[in-house]
Order: structure tokens, then C-alpha cells, then sequence
């Protein structure tokens, strides 16, 4: 195998770690703060992509829908968060749990009430198109490459929304002692909608994001929602640094496991049953790795104990 | 009366938290018969000594002995087996479960699991006139088909002790018991443990001084993680130690 | 109100009645449902033990539902194709009979809860609940990858397994098969929440610190507990093949693990046989809004989100006084 390919397929995980960050910082922040598992979190990943195809399809304009992508994943989770969630923040886990998967249940049939079984496409402007050359004769698709600029720079967002603004002074009370929020006289109700507003907003970006390289489609949601979660597993729930660097992690080792697994077991096997018994070691591999992280670190490497 | 005997005994007890001492160099004895009262300002690291003893926590240094057995190495488990028994801070009772099923659990044996998969959770005639014994000795006997959940604050702290009595302890350690309670039941309290220190060696750890001073046979006063004065009720009184670090308060 | 015995013995009856209407009509279908309801009610009060009367909410039941399925009908299988699988004292030539394949089912559902939960009980909380997904989700993959039984595609059994010299293809026969297997594993999950164990488990529910306190060990129980409801899943999923003569990945994925759940709280945790009102409930409105509508599970999540909210005790705590 070529470095050029290896690099490529890096930045492929790199570019998949972000995503996974995207979604993973809303999912942490949401627990952190508010003590809420939200299964419904990957919804809001694939109404963030539907309302980004439905807008770029009715004017065209790709920057409208990623606009479109943030408010509308954040408004409907300002409705529900009114409407449900609320009522969650005192309940124990179990309930959580139950009542974010039938959230699920709700938003993918309506979903494919609206839109339909098929799936939708998301095109990616004539700009973003094409291949660009990195330093080192590495070729590498565009747009996979603002997809990463888009990650660090909402990294560094977050990192000075928590750091340096109000909300996030508000937002690391939270996380430390749910009663001195009381006593520092902030507004709880608002500060629980705006955390889940916001993550909401990001996950549906995510949802763009991805729509444009994959299809659009009904239960896209999940699977990457069960990947942020054991990113925030691996990181320790409650810590933006923690899901950043276990997304990192992640997206890295699924993509790598990806492209050498099955080149390994070739060498042992028949190429058809290599390539299938590769691609599912590979879909193991961050499971295995949360596994083994919270054998040795049972509240994740960066988890308060 | 039985002999003095040393139930429980600590010698050079150290232990950190990073850089923090919570314990230095603590020596103490638990003489049979005998109540012996840890007391101290908030942050003295009471607590801390409580659960070393117990076993939730391991000292750095300096070794526990419980009926001159070394017990360091031991788990919590293990030292409640050897009749190490603890009742805690804030009530830990089985809320969902009445007075009498509460006082069940301590009296049953829990060891092998077999045994108590085939073991329907009901009295049998050795285990009932001991439960019913512990229920009066702490005049429950009228509550026990409550839940416990139900009960007032002071009936829940009296269940709470009601389980470590059942559990046949050796040595209780009481980790304030009189928190929260009002004058009529503290006065309640203090009849009640004068009857059990006849024949129970007890560690009682409070801050409601006046019921230190009419239980306690030795006082020992931790200060910062150390053993300031030890004594007498009188000794402990006049100590012009103790008085300092009360900050200068009335004993 | 009723007493939670009556409860139980009219919901019992209720199945037993609904599956002979079918019989009298002659409609199969009825049978087919009620089996289901029987096979997923086992799974869901095996669930409970654990979830409603231990605390421990296993977001990875399905794994034990998946393998009892799999290796029931990798045993089925084998017994039809007559290649056996080679392993290293002998050949193991696979077999039809319910019996020995549900043995099977249940020991390498014991084996795998054993392994799983010694690793998961150690943490707590919503951690126990993601390393519970997270080795469910191994195996799911697992499943796909294993090409040889079908992968992706799943496995089809053709045929249901022998049990004596009944006729298992007549729904009735099967049906009442697996109403005897409910009416035994019943028996003895209520054994065990009435037993020492079951009540000390509620007390590491409620207050783990304490019971150490009183010299217990809840790693031990819980695992214990963990690895019972383990099996009881596997022979859950070992019947479910025999009802459809297919297993696939899917029974093995988190959506599966996430239904059990929902059998569990729609029926009411607190109960023996809430859940078997879940699976009730779930497999009725499944049928009946189905019918209306091809987006029932719209009307599923609201539902659900409605009896979360308000009615926390499930459908059987509308019936049953305390």
C-alpha cells in the first residue's frame, strides 16, 4: 500500500472523527449538565440532513440548507425539549432510555411520513467538487477537507464558548454541582433549553455534513448516535475534551480497521470471506476499544470518578 | 462483666489524600464494655477514620486490629463477618421494605448464594425470637409491618441501628447517630445506647455534645487528623486543647 | 382492582383463550400472535429480573435473545445439512430436538452472560448500560461477519425441531410448548424474587453501600442474577426460531435490546409478569395500528412517551393495588 493511500485514509478518519465530535460534544454536554441520556440525539442527525436536501432542493443553494441544517434540528429540540424532555431531568436513566427511543420511533416515521421510504441526495456545490493537492502529492477530496476545517473550527467554538463566555461559566456549574446553578441565581430552565437546543443544532449539521457524501435517509441517525456513544463512553461523559479526543480516536481506528483488516485476513482467507469477516472485526473494533477503556478507566479517561 | 479486652484496636494510623493528611499517626482502643466517642470540628477527618475501620477505605500506614486479628488486609465484607458493624451518617434503610423485612436482611445469611436462591426470604423459628428480641429492645415491635419509607426521621435511625444490632456485631460503629433528631428522641437515643454499651463495645462518632458527655466512658477529640486529647468525660471537659480547637467554643 | 395473583392468572388465561379462539376459528394466526407474545414475554420478565428488581439496566439484552437463537438454529441447521462441525474430541452432527437445542441455547447464554457481565457489573449507572450495548453490538456485528450462517442475509431452519412425537408444525402443539415454558420459567423467576436472593437483590436496587454494610457481596448476586436472566433470554431466543424458522442479525442489534426494554416499562417493572402485559400491549397495538396504518410505530414512540410520563407503574399498575 502506498504512504499517498495511507495518509488519504487518515484524513478519511480524521474527517470521520469530527463528525463523531459534532455529535458527541452535544450528546456529553446534554448528560454533563442536565443528567440526560438522549437516545434521540441521532434524530436530530437526520432531520438536520433532511432539512438541508429539502432546502438546497427548493433553492439550490448549498449554504442555505447547512444554515437551514442548524436551525431546524434546533428548533424542533426547543419543542421537545419543552414538550418531554423536561420532564426527564429528575427521572432515572431507565426512563430516559425508554422515552428518548420512543422519540426515535416518532421522528423517523414522521420523518418517513413526509419524505417518503426512498432515500435523498445532497449534492455538493460545484466549489466544494473535486480533489485538491495536499503538500506531499496527496491528493484529497475538497470537500472532505472543509468538513474537517468546519470540526476544528467548532472545536475551537465550544472550547471558547465554555471557557470564556458567561453560558459556559453556567454550563461548568452544571457539570460540578446542579445546586449551585440555584444558588448562583441562573435561570436552570433556560440554560437545559439552550444546551439542548445547541446540541441539537450541531448534530443536525453533522447530519448535513454527512448527507452530502452519503444518501439522506430514514435511521441514517442511529448507528452514528451509537458511535458518539461510546465516544463519550471512551472520553468520560460530561468532558468536551474527552469526546474530542475519543472521537478522534474512534473515527481513526474504525477507518483504519477498515482498510487493514480485510488486507489481513486475505492473507489467511478467500478473498470474499476476508473482505466480510474484515468489515465486521472492523465495525467491532470501537466497541472492543470501550470495552477495554472502561475495564481499566470504569468512568472513561477523562471521567470524573 | 466480662474482662478488659481491647475489641478494637488502631495504632499509628496514617493516610493521605495527595497532599492532604487526613490521619496522623492515630493510636485508639475500643475496650469491651466500654463507649468510646471520637468527636472533633467538621474536616477533622472522622469520617475518614470511620470508613479505614471499616474497611471502605486503606490506611497508608499503622495497623487496625479487631479482637487481636490484624484485619488491614481485609475487605469491608469480610471485617462485617468478623462483627465489625457500621451504621451510617444519613439512614440507609431498604425504604421500599417494611421494618421487619429491614431487620431480615441483616439477620440472614448471605455467603452462599445457592442457599439463598432456595431459601424463601421469611423467618424461620431460631432467626424470629432474635428479630422479635432486637424489635423490642428498640420498642419497634408496633411499626414492623410498616415500610420503612413511612417512618419518621427518628424511627428510621432507630431501624438503622436495629440492623446493626441484628447482625450480631462484635464492635458497632456509629457514625452519628443523633443527626437530625429532636430533643425528645435524642433523649430517647441516649437511654436506649446506655442499655446496649452494657454488653456492646461501641465507637461512637457525634457531634451532639451532650449526648457524648452522658454516653461516653473514654472520649477521644480529633483535630486536623490528630488525636489532641484523649480521656476521661472530666479530662476532656477541662482540656484547654479542646477548647482551642472548638475555636474557643463551650464544651 | 385485582390482586397481583388474580392479575396474573387472568393475563395467563388470557393468552391460553386467545390462542384456542384462534383454534375454534381456524385462524392460525391468532396462535402465531399469542406464541409470539409468549416467547417475547419470557424474554421481557428474564429482562426484568435484572432491570426492574436489580437496577441494572441492560441495554444489551438482545445478545442473549440473538445467541440462544443462533446457536439453537446453528444446531437445527447442521441437522438437516448432516455436515458437522468439528471440534476437537468429536463431531458434533447438530440436532432436531427442541429439548437438547434449548440445553444448548441456554448454556451458551449462561456462558456469555458469565463473561459479559463479570466485565459490566463492575461499573454502574450509564456506564453499565453503553458496555452492555457495547458487547451486544460486537456480537450483532459478529453476526454479520459470520458468513458461513448467513451473514447478513440470516438463516433459515425450514423446519421446527422435534419435541417427543408431537407435531410442533401444528401452531396449537408449539403454541402450547411454549405456554408450558412460560408457565415454568414464571415458577421459577417468582421463586426467585420471593427468595433470599430476590429480596437482596431489590436491596442492592435501593442501596448498594448498605447491603456491603450487612456483610453481603453484590458483585456476586448481581452476577448471579445477570447470568440467570442471561439464560432464560437464550431460551427465549431459542423458541422464537422455532416460531419463525429464521434468525437474523437483527435479533441480535440494539433496536431488539431496546424493545425488550420497552416490554419491561410499557407492562410495569415492579411486577412478575409486567412485562408479559408489554408484550401484550406491544404485539396488539404492532397488529392493530399496523393494520390502520403503515406508520404505526409513530403511534408506538407516542404512546410509549405517554406512559413514561404518566403512568410510571406500566399497564399492569392500572390494574393492580399495592
Amino acid at each position: 500500500m502506498s504512504l499517498q493511500l495511507f495518509i488519504e485514509q487518515l484524513l478519511n478518519g480524521i474527517q470521520f472523527g469530527f463528525m463523531l465530535f459534532l455529535m458527541s460534544a452535544g450528546l456529553t454536554l446534554i448528560f454533563g449538565v442536565m443528567g440526560l441520556i438522549n437516545l434521540a440525539h441521532g434524530s436530530f442527525f437526520m432531520i438536520g440532513a433532511f432539512s438541508a436536501s429539502f432546502v438546497a432542493g427548493l433553492t439550490g443553494n448549498f449554504f442555505l440548507a447547512i444554515l437551514a441544517s442548524l436551525i431546524l434540528p434546533a428548533l424542533i429540540g426547543i419543542m421537545v425539549e419543552f414538550s418531554v424532555i423536561r420532564k426527564l431531568y429528575e427521572r432515572d436513566h431507565l426512563d430516559q432510555v425508554l422515552a428518548t427511543f420512543a422519540l426515535i420511533l416518532i421522528f423517523s416515521e414522521a420523518t418517513r411520513y413526509i419524505f417518503g421510504a426512498f432515500p435523498l441526495f445532497l449534492d455538493i456545490p460545484n466549489l466544494l467538487q473535486g480533489n485538491i493537492l495536499l503538500p506531499g502529492e496527496i491528493v484529497y477530496s475538497k470537500y472532505r477537507l472543509i468538513i474537517i476545517i468546519i470540526g476544528l473550527f467548532i472545536a475551537l467554538g465550544l472550547y471558547f464558548l465554555i471557557n470564556r463566555t458567561l453560558l459556559g461559566i453556567q454550563i461548568k456549574a452544571g457539570q460540578n454541582d446542579r445546586q449551585m446553578i440555584r444558588v448562583l441565581g441562573i435561570n436552570i430552565s433556560r440554560l437545559y433549553t439552550i444546551v439542548f437546543a445547541m446540541g441539537a443544532a450541531l448534530a443536525g449539521l453533522a447530519g448535513a455534513l454527512i448527507g452530502a457524501i452519503q444518501s439522506v435517509e430514514v435511521g441514517m441517525g442511529e448507528p452514528v448516535l451509537i458511535l458518539a456513544f461510546v465516544v463519550i463512553v471512551i472520553g468520560g461523559i460530561g468532558s468536551i475534551k474527552g469526546a474530542l479526543i475519543g472521537a478522534l480516536l474512534i473515527g481513526v481506528l474504525d477507518t483504519m480497521a477498515r482498510l487493514f483488516l480485510p488486507i489481513f485476513f486475505e492473507l489467511i482467507m478467500e478473498t470474499s470471506q476476508a473482505l466480510s469477516l474484515g468489515s465486521s472485526l472492523a465495525s467491532m473494533s470501537a466497541y472492543v476499544l470501550m470495552a477495554l477503556v472502561l475495564i481499566f478507566r470504569p468512568t472513561g479517561l477523562f471521567g470524573k470518578k | 462483666m466480662a474482662k478488659k479486652k481491647e475489641i478494637l484496636k488502631l495504632s499509628g494510623i496514617n493516610k493521605c489524600f495527595g497532599n492532604v493528611v487526613v490521619a496522623k499517626d492515630i493510636s485508639l482502643a475500643v475496650i469491651s464494655n466500654q463507649l468510646h466517642a471520637l468527636i472533633g470540628p467538621n474536616g477533622a477527618g472522622k469520617t475518614t477514620l470511620i470508613k479505614m475501620i471499616s474497611g471502605e477505605l486503606k490506611p497508608d500506614q499503622g495497623a487496625i486490629t479487631l479482637l487481636d486479628r490484624k484485619v488491614n488486609h481485609l475487605s469491608e465484607i469480610a471485617r462485617v463477618h468478623q462483627g465489625c458493624i457500621r451504621s451510617f451518617q444519613v439512614s440507609s434503610i431498604i425504604g421500599s421494605m417494611t421494618v421487619f423485612e429491614n431487620i431480615l436482611l441483616a439477620v440472614k445469611q448471605k455467603r452462599n448464594i445457592l442457599k439463598m436462591l432456595f431459601k424463601k426470604f421469611q423467618c424461620n423459628s431460631s432467626e424470629s425470637s432474635f428479630v422479635y428480641q432486637t424489635l423490642n429492645q428498640l420498642s419497634l415491635e408496633t411499626m414492623e409491618t410498616k415500610v420503612a419509607s413511612t417512618l419518621s426521621h427518628g424511627d428510621k435511625r432507630k431501624l438503622e441501628l436495629a440492623m446493626a444490632l441484628a447482625m450480631g456485631p462484635k464492635i458497632l460503629l456509629l457514625d452519628e447517630p443523633f443527626a437530625g433528631l429532636d430533643q425528645a428522641e435524642s433523649s430517647k437515643l441516649i437511654e436506649l445506647l446506655k442499655s446496649i454499651k452494657k454488653n456492646m463495645p461501641i465507637l461512637l462518632i457525634e457531634h451532639d455534645m451532650q449526648a457524648v458527655f452522658a454516653l461516653a466512658d473514654i472520649i477521644s477529640v480529633l483535630n486536623e487528623g490528630e488525636i489532641i486529647e484523649s480521656g476521661s468525660v472530666e479530662k476532656i471537659r477541662r482540656s484547654k486543647l479542646v477548647q482551642n480547637a472548638y475555636l474557643g467554643g463551650d464544651l | 382492582m385485582l390482586t397481583e395473583k388474580k392479575f396474573n392468572l387472568i393475563i395467563v388465561i388470557g393468552i391460553f383463550a386467545f390462542s384456542l379462539i384462534g383454534y375454534v376459528m381456524n385462524e392460525p394466526y391468532f396462535i402465531t400472535l399469542a406464541t409470539k407474545i409468549v416467547i417475547l414475554g419470557i424474554a421481557g420478565c428474564a429482562l426484568n429480573l435484572i432491570l426492574g428488581f436489580g437496577g441494572m439496566v441492560s441495554f444489551g439484552h438482545a445478545m442473549f435473545f440473538g445467541i440462544g437463537s443462533y446457536v439453537a438454529a446453528i444446531s437445527a441447521f447442521h441437522s438437516m445439512n448432516g455436515d458437522s462441525i468439528d471440534l476437537i474430541f468429536f463431531n458434533f452432527n447438530g440436532s432436531n430436538q427442541m429439548l437438547f437445542n434449548w440445553f444448548l441455547a441456554v448454556i451458551f447464554s449462561m456462558f456469555f452472560a458469565l463473561v459479559v457481565g463479570s466485565i459490566s457489573i463492575r461499573t454502574s449507572g450509564v456506564y453499565f448500560i453503553m458496555i452492555t450495548l457495547a458487547f451486544a453490538q460486537m456480537t450483532y456485528y459478529f453476526s454479520i461477519g459470520w458468513t458461513k450462517y448467513g451473514g447478513e442475509d440470516g438463516l433459515s431452519t425450514y423446519v421446527r425441531n422435534d419435541l417427543f412425537s408431537i407435531n410442533t408444525m401444528l401452531p396449537l402443539n408449539f403454541f402450547i410448548i411454549c405456554f408450558a415454558c412460560l408457565c415454568v420459567v414464571g415458577f421459577i423467576l417468582n421463586w426467585i424474587i420471593n427468595s433470599n436472593f430476590g429480596n437482596f437483590l431489590k436491596g442492592c436496587k435501593e442501596n448498594e453501600e448498605k447491603m456491603i454494610s450487612l456483610g453481603l457481596n453484590p458483585y456476586t448476586l448481581k452476577l448471579t442474577a445477570f447470568v440467570i436472566s442471561g439464560a432464560i433470554t437464550g431460551l427465549a431466543g431459542a423458541l422464537y426460531v422455532d416460531l419463525n424458522r429464521f434468525v437474523s442479525p437483527t435479533s441480535l442489534s440494539w433496536q431488539t435490546s431496546g424493545e425488550l426494554i420497552v416490554l419491561v416499562i410499557l407492562g410495569g417493572s415492579a411486577r412478575l409478569f409486567g412485562p408479559l402485559v408489554g408484550a401484550i400491549v406491544f404485539i396488539l397495538l404492532e397488529q392493530f395500528i399496523g393494520e390502520v396504518t403503515e406508520n404505526w410505530q409513530f403511534w408506538l414512540g407516542l404512546i410509549l412517551v405517554l406512559i413514561v410520563l404518566y403512568f410510571p407503574k406500566g399497564v399492569s399498575g392500572l390494574f393492580i393495588k399495592d
